[in-house]
């Protein structure tokens, strides 16, 4: 019996499905471009004198032939190799942490020493000065403290799918899908008093006013509301129109922005918009393979 | 052609031959990305996690000791990876909150049932199961795998055996 027991576990791992032919092929060029320093150097030392040997062949061939009319130039696409995946994020300098969560996975560094890397989850958001987050996982809201302990867990009826933390600390607003529509939905810094705001909300990240006093979110129907926590109403404002980036953050000083930006092959690049007159398109935190779900930056 | 070792695609891919690298990753690539699917139960933690173990492993390969062999030190790398990402996610989720269903896609139905029951065992003891039966590695190597005693690869073998064994008899009484 045992015998047979362990013939079956060898015959099953051996009918286990391949990896994908997509994902071999991401994974092969991730993992060459993670390659150490020295050899990218070399074998780029050694192309760049093909290259430079080729091209000064070439040329003098084609000057040749242009010089008698014989060559027609057509500079089409560059065929670009797919770029290194970055998969650990690092917290910017002089922040306290960044949250990403694209293709349904959580990526989460503090200084505080809170990692994630990869887990499945819906939204993610951190305190101010990072010091606890709250995550959605399944159809829980749960918040974490220093350590990577579990401080509570709010269970929501349906996924979560953005939240915001309250600029003095003590609540957050959330958006959950639950029962056919997303609830707007508002709960105590330490898990107590969750209830309701509003119903038919879009999916995305509220904000808060800087004196915590009011909520603004986005309705199904694409109009702006202002939730009153003072006076414990509702405004509707006008109809917006939602950018093309797909999430974004501002830095805890207000200095600088986070954007996740979807780029082709379903690849999300999370960089820090470079200020006025700065080169370049901002510094890279994170690339990864994300499809059409939610994008959420929390930067604190 | 001869097929060239491990040891020596390592040396090259040091020396900065992509090519020797690429094909250290062709021989390895579908082992990890299997142990990944079986300890995780999840096709995209699997695809993550075995693309996360080869970029750690090539971005390191400097630092990597030539005298070892590079199989179980990768191996090693995807079996950390899988179980720092299921521990973070069981200590923050618990017994609270729904878990993500086991995919097994691609997988005949009775392979499932085994596969199913692995899943059910505690996580040292899968692990183990898929570094002995799914990548065929001796008790002895195990051990040297993950730094523990001979004896504890032996235990955990055996009392995962048992369970399969007794979950497998459950299954069949069930169908009777």
């Amino acid at each position: 019996m045992p015998a047979e027991l362990e013939q079956r576990l060898r015959a099953t791992f051996g009918r286990l499905p391949k990896p994908g032919r997509e994902v071999t092929a991401r994974a092969r060029a991730a993992s060459l471009g993670a390659l150490g320093p020295t050899a990218a150097r070399r074998s780029r030392g050694g192309l760049l004198i093909l290259v430079f040997g080729v091209a000064f062949l070439v040329g003098a061939g084609a000057a040749a032939l242009a010089a008698t009319g014989k060559l027609h130039v057509d500079i089409g696409a560059r065929n670009l190799s797919s770029p290194p995946v970055v998969s650990r994020l690092s917290v910017p300098p002089k922040t306290h942490g960044i949250a990403v969560v694209a293709g349904g996975r959580l990526w989460l560094a503090t200084r505080a020493g809170l990692r994630i890397e990869g887990m499945p989850a819906t939204t993610a958001e951190l305190s101010p000065r990072a010091l606890y987050a709250v995550v959605g996982v399944g159809s829980s809201l749960v918040a974490l403290a220093p350590g990577q302990r579990r401080a509570w867990t709010q269970p929501t009826g349906g996924p979560v799918l953005a939240a915001a933390w309250a600029p003095d600390g003590l609540k957050i607003a959330y958006v959950v899908r639950a029962k056919g529509v997303n609830q707007l939905r508002l709960i105590e810094g330490d898990g107590d008093h969750d209830r309701l705001l509003d119903r038919g909300v879009a999916a995305a990240k509220p904000g808060w006013r800087s004196n915590s006093l009011a909520i603004f979110y986005r309705t199904a129907h694409g109009r702006n509301a202002t939730f009153d926590l003072f006076h414990n109403r509702r405004v509707l404002g006008a109809r917006s129109v939602p950018g093309s980036v797909r999430a974004h953050a501002r830095s805890p000083r207000g200095d600088a922005t986070a954007v996740a930006v979807a780029g082709p092959h379903h690849v999300l690049e999370v960089r820090i918009v470079p200020r006025r007159g700065e080169p370049g398109r901002g510094e890279l935190l994170l690339r990864v393979r994300a499809a059409r779900s939610p994008v959420v930056i929390s930067w604190r | 052609m001869r097929m060239r070792s491990d040891a020596k695609l390592v040396e090259l891919a040091r020396r900065g031959s992509r090519d020797a690298a690429a094909e250290l990753f062709t021989r390895h690539w579908r082992s990890a990305w299997r142990a990944a699917y079986v300890v995780t139960g999840r096709r995209e933690l699997a695809d993550d996690v075995a693309q996360d173990a080869f970029e750690r492993a090539f971005a390191a390969l400097g630092r990597f000791d030539e005298r070892r062999p590079f199989g179980p030190w990768l191996h090693r790398i995807v079996v950390n990876r899988c179980l720092d990402l299921l521990r973070t996610e069981r200590r923050l989720v618990g017994g609270e909150a729904e878990l993500e269903r086991l995919e097994w896609h691609d997988v005949p139905s009775g392979d499932q049932e085994l596969l199913d029951a692995i899943a059910g065992l505690s996580l040292q003891r899968r692990v183990v199961v898929v570094l002995r039966y799914g990548l065929g590695y001796t008790p002895t190597a195990i051990g040297e795998l993950l730094g523990i005693p001979i004896g504890t690869v032996n235990s955990r073998l055996a009392r995962a055996l048992e369970e399969l064994r007794a979950d497998q008899e459950v299954s069949d009484a069930g169908r009777a």
